[in-house]
């Protein structure tokens, strides 16, 4: 959860980072638009339950690390775009302690049935279904 | 072997099998409400100011930033400004986050499913106005952003419950003769149904 935290830290800082570094157009707009989804992501990563979304800032992050190629930035800019998206794109492969179970999580939707190695399907020893049957 | 799980289900408190806490409960539910009246209470605030029913503002950091936000075209895009359906949204997620009791992730899915959809797309609005108000305006709104703050803070708990719902679903889709849609809206399984299941 930490580091979805600082990955919520990072949205947070590209949003504010134009008016503190004094950025202008294009890099201030990319700022602008990359931060908050950064953030929000992050800060729905930070759900044990939804931790995997995590991996959809991978996308942006790299974006992030490859947007002064794209267009005219100032050193200052360069450099921060270069740490911030690399720092984002490490805490996206954070993925931190999970502490409760989930049946098998989402990707137990995706499993066919009577597969006993499919996680998710509770406890099925022999005692335990005995011991609830009628 | 099924007729085992049926019954593990009906008899484990709750929690849904494979998970060690059931996400229905109140104390999982609560604070999501709590959230979601704190939305309400921002967005309806800022509904206020935007039809003249309140005359200033509160911006401690951003000088005249709400004001030009909250007065924007992109505001009033809508029949009712953006404010004001955001309070809208807030509100049903409250009532929503409310309705069933604390194994409604079996007994009533429809509200589990329609509490997420409620949640979901609330925060994806936010996320695009929090993007629209340096991109567009020029400007920060605090109340926006701590808002939006709000709505995404919202997301992530409300998901585990939908998580439990499907997998439910899914099982019972799974059992011959039995009717995943039935049980989508709690409704009791045909007889016919349940005489196989039960031989």
């Amino acid at each position: 959860m930490i580091a979805q935290l600082i990955q919520v830290g990072v949205g947070v800082w590209l949003m504010a980072a134009p008016a503190v570094l004094g950025m202008t157009d294009p890099a201030a707009t990319n700022y602008h638009i990359v931060g908050p989804i950064i953030a929000a992501l992050g800060g729905v990563a930070a759900g044990e339950c939804t931790r995997s979304v995590r991996f959809w800032n991978v996308p942006l992050a790299l974006w992030l690390l490859c947007s002064p190629l794209t267009m005219a930035t100032p050193e200052a800019v360069m450099i921060n775009s270069i740490t911030a998206g690399g720092a984002s794109l490490a805490l996206c492969f954070v993925r931190g302690r999970v502490q409760h179970q989930y049946g098998g999580g989402w990707m137990a939707l995706l499993h066919e049935r009577d597969d006993p190695s499919a996680p998710g399907r509770g406890p099925t020893t022999n005692a335990d279904l005995h011991k609830h049957t009628p | 072997m099924l007729q085992g799980r049926l019954w593990m289900e009906a008899r484990d408190a709750g929690i849904p099998p494979g998970w060690d806490y059931n996400p229905a409960k109140w104390s999982q539910r609560l604070p999501i409400v709590g959230l979601a009246t704190l939305g309400f209470v921002i967005a309806s605030y800022l509904a206020l100011w935007q039809y003249g029913v309140v005359e200033r503002v509160w911006e401690p950091f951003f000088g005249n930033g709400t004001r030009r936000v909250l007065s924007s075209r992109l505001s009033f895009v809508l029949p009712i400004s953006d404010a004001a359906l955001g309070a809208l949204g807030y509100l049903a997620d409250a009532v929503a986050g409310l309705i069933g009791g604390v194994d409604r992730w079996r007994s009533m899915p429809w509200i589990v499913i329609l509490f997420a959809i409620l949640v979901g797309p609330l925060g994806v609005i936010s996320i695009g106005l929090v993007i629209a108000q340096p991109v567009m305006y020029d400007s920060w709104c605090t109340l926006c952003l701590a808002s939006a703050g709000v709505s995404v803070a919202m997301m992530a708990p409300a998901m585990d419950e939908a998580l439990a719902s499907l997998q439910h679903l899914k099982r019972v889709r799974e059992q011959p003769g039995r009717s995943a849609w039935r049980a989508f809206w709690g409704l009791q399984q045909r007889p016919a149904a349940e005489g196989r299941v039960a031989a």
